[in-house]
């Protein structure tokens, strides 16, 4: 099944747009969503976490509002990076578990079929 | 008798209890090493890919330890209390970005490597981008890159753990204490390579914990005895030591946003970060390495970042403000758990080392040199090319460190940051983005490191452009713009050069379920 898909393009082409190649491993495809999602929630929490030291901890110490025992804007970074932890663990406990392997669905069929596996 | 370390002293009695337990620890750690080896090579699993990846078959808590253990150097232990006493919390605060370091780097793209290297057989991270865009000189770029970086990130490490022994011996024995951190290191990392080094990140990863919640323990006991409560603490640092509790202390606005990028985000995505996606095969195992990792890496680098300030509140007459973890370990402390930390300070420092020196050296001798240059090398030629690397390394980075000076502080301050603006985008953008190019590619990477370099230079070395780049630009880190030309280079230039693009055999080896043997073999490379 496999040689006659492959066999309706030509492989040694570079003439294609990358944008719409098909059957796309969405294993592969997981991986970038995860990516995108830590990079994202890591910078926007640096952004958020930076701007709020700055704009709470460059005052007087003496005048500084206390929240856990810290100066505010200490202990509000921490929570933001605290936020920013959970967030990425949830994320990875939720994270849909599949086979590291070469590859997914063809193992599947092969098994349901009492092929071998590839 | 007692060594005077310049604001507090350490007994003779302590320093032996210290020096004793370190003994026994690295009679275990390379006790391991050896065993290590003498197994793989009862199993006949004595190559170069066993020895870069563990056969991939590595648990999910050895996976957390090594890369827990990997991005947390002697810094964790040494340098950022230190900085954290010189100038206060934000020096503690721009590192928390690093609470997900793991998810940066092996979170992001480990599952697409696993799949990719049980397609192609490869044995380190750059072979597969070799592989994605045809191009040796991408790997090669990557390889001198990361080499570079590494090597004075290891002169880094090296000197920290240096400085810490002779301290603690009260002796001077700055050269002694290089010895024995590179001498250590080395042996075990080169015994038994990665499985060695999974196995010592295990008791590493432990010692360190329990250094770290010994020391926060003790800190917070000591301070609350004196002032009554942590609050009450804070408000006399407030009133001793303003700056201690004023978030520009140390750090503009802008260098301080930049700090906590690369320090957090950015070091995700480095060599020795990513070589632990080459050890595992099984999704269960990667996930519970990753959460472990992370919440190792919080617990550790979030507490021993927090002590700096409050060790100034006990003692504010330090003279080495590196010396803060060393303070707490001998002054506050029973000598034996003072042994522990000691150990844990070695553990960081070795730890990073043997990571450095394992990246480095597949750099040089797989991907550069082997899969470049010299591809019909047999296996056991590679094992001993790479052993020569992992030993050049450390040779190379043990010269740099016997001679500290401004000069060698400048060479590693750079290194990492050059590193990270090098690698970052071209890294996690040349993985998953469909239309990235080789071209690209090698412009993000030269351009990352040599923007960085020259805005290094401009920002903190020349007096005349440091004193417009402090008004101008309002101090910002050289990483930031140096990490945001790396990816406008790799888009633009990419997008210019879509005509270069690879095969689709070889994309659909990257991109799709479907794909032909043919092009998964990864000793195809190109120019």
């Amino acid at each position: 099944m496999e040689d006659k898909k492959l066999s309706n393009v030509d492989l040694e082409s570079t003439d294609y747009d990358p944008a719409q190649v098909g059957n796309l491993d969405r294993r592969l495809e997981a991986g970038k969503k995860d990516a995108v999602f830590f990079h994202v929630i890591g910078v926007v929490a640096t952004v958020i976490a930076t701007i709020w030291m700055y704009a709470f901890g460059t005052g007087d110490p003496a005048e500084m509002k206390y929240f856990l025992g810290m100066p505010m804007w200490i202990s509000g970074a921490i929570v933001i990076y605290l936020v920013m932890f959970a967030a990425g663990m949830i994320w990875l406990v939720k994270w849909e578990e599949f086979p590291l392997t070469a590859r997914f669905k063809k193992n599947k069929e092969s098994e349901k079929e009492g092929g071998n596996k590839t | 008798m007692s060594f005077d370390l310049g604001g507090f002293s350490i007994t003779a009695s302590t320093s032996q209890v210290m020096l004793i337990i370190f003994a026994i620890y690295s009679v275990v750690i390379v006790g391991f090493g050896f065993y290590i080896k003498y197994q793989s090579r009862k199993g006949g699993k004595d190559g170069l890919a066993s020895f870069l990846t563990g056969g991939g078959g590595l648990g999910a808590f050895a996976i957390a330890m090594i890369a827990a253990t990997n991005s947390m150097a002697g810094g964790t232990m040494v340098a950022a209390p230190g900085l954290g006493y010189s100038v206060g919390f934000t020096a503690a605060l721009v590192y928390y970005a690093g609470f997900l370091t793991a998810a940066y780097g092996l979170g992001s793209v480990g599952r697409k490597v696993a799949i990719l290297r049980d397609r192609t057989g490869a044995v380190t991270f750059q072979q597969l981008l070799g592989l994605r865009f045809q191009s040796k000189k991408v790997v090669g770029a990557l390889a001198i890159t990361g080499a570079f970086g590494l090597t004075f990130f290891a002169v880094g490490q090296i000197t920290s753990g240096a400085k810490v022994f002779a301290a603690v011996t009260g002796s001077n024995s700055y050269y002694l204490g290089i010895l024995l951190t590179i001498v250590i290191t080395v042996i075990y990392t080169v015994s038994g390579g990665i499985k060695s080094m999974a196995k010592v990140a295990c008791i590493q990863g432990v010692i360190m914990l329990i250094a770290t919640f010994s020391i926060i323990g003790v800190l917070i006991a000591n301070n609350v005895e004196q002032y009554g409560s942590v609050q009450a603490t804070m408000e006399y640092l407030g009133t001793a030591f303003p700056g201690a509790i004023q978030a520009d202390t140390g750090f503009s606005f802008w260098n301080a946003m930049g700090t906590a990028l690369f320090a957090g985000v950015g070091l995700g995505a480095v060599p020795h970060a990513l070589s632990v996606t080459m050890t595992y095969n099984n999704h269960k195992k990667l996930k519970q390495g990753v959460l472990i990792s992370c919440c190792v890496f919080t617990l550790i680098q979030g507490i021993m970042c927090f002590t700096g300030p409050l060790t100034r509140a006990i003692n504010p007459g330090l003279e080495t403000a590196d010396y803060t973890t060393i303070f707490n370990a001998t002054n506050l402390l029973p000598s034996w758990m003072g042994g522990i930390i000691f150990c844990g300070i070695f553990a960081a420092i070795q730890s990073s080392l043997a990571g450095l020196a394992m990246a480095g050296a597949s750099m040089l001798a797989k991907d550069f040199v082997v899969d470049c240059w010299k591809p019909n090398t047999p296996p056991k030629t590679q094992s001993t090319i790479n052993t020569a690397f992992v030993l050049g390394i450390a040779l190379v980075a043990t010269l740099i460190a016997l001679r500290p000076s401004e000069l060698t502080q400048y060479m590693i301050n750079f290194a990492l940051a050059a590193l990270a603006a090098a690698w970052y985008f071209p890294v996690l953008v040349g993985m998953y983005w469909k239309k990235a190019t080789a071209k690209g590619m090698l412009a993000s990477i030269i351009g990352g490191f040599a923007s960085y370099v020259l805005f290094y230079f401009m920002s903190s070395v020349i007096p005349s452009t440091k004193a417009w780049w402090a008004t101008a630009l309002g101090g910002v880190h050289a990483f930031l713009p140096a990490w945001l030309i790396s990816l406008v280079l790799l888009v633009a230039v990419s997008y210019a050069t879509q005509r270069d693009r690879i095969k689709l055999g070889y994309f659909q080896v990257f991109f799709c379920e479907d794909y032909d043997e043919k092009y998964a073999k990864i000793d195809t490379l190109k120019d």
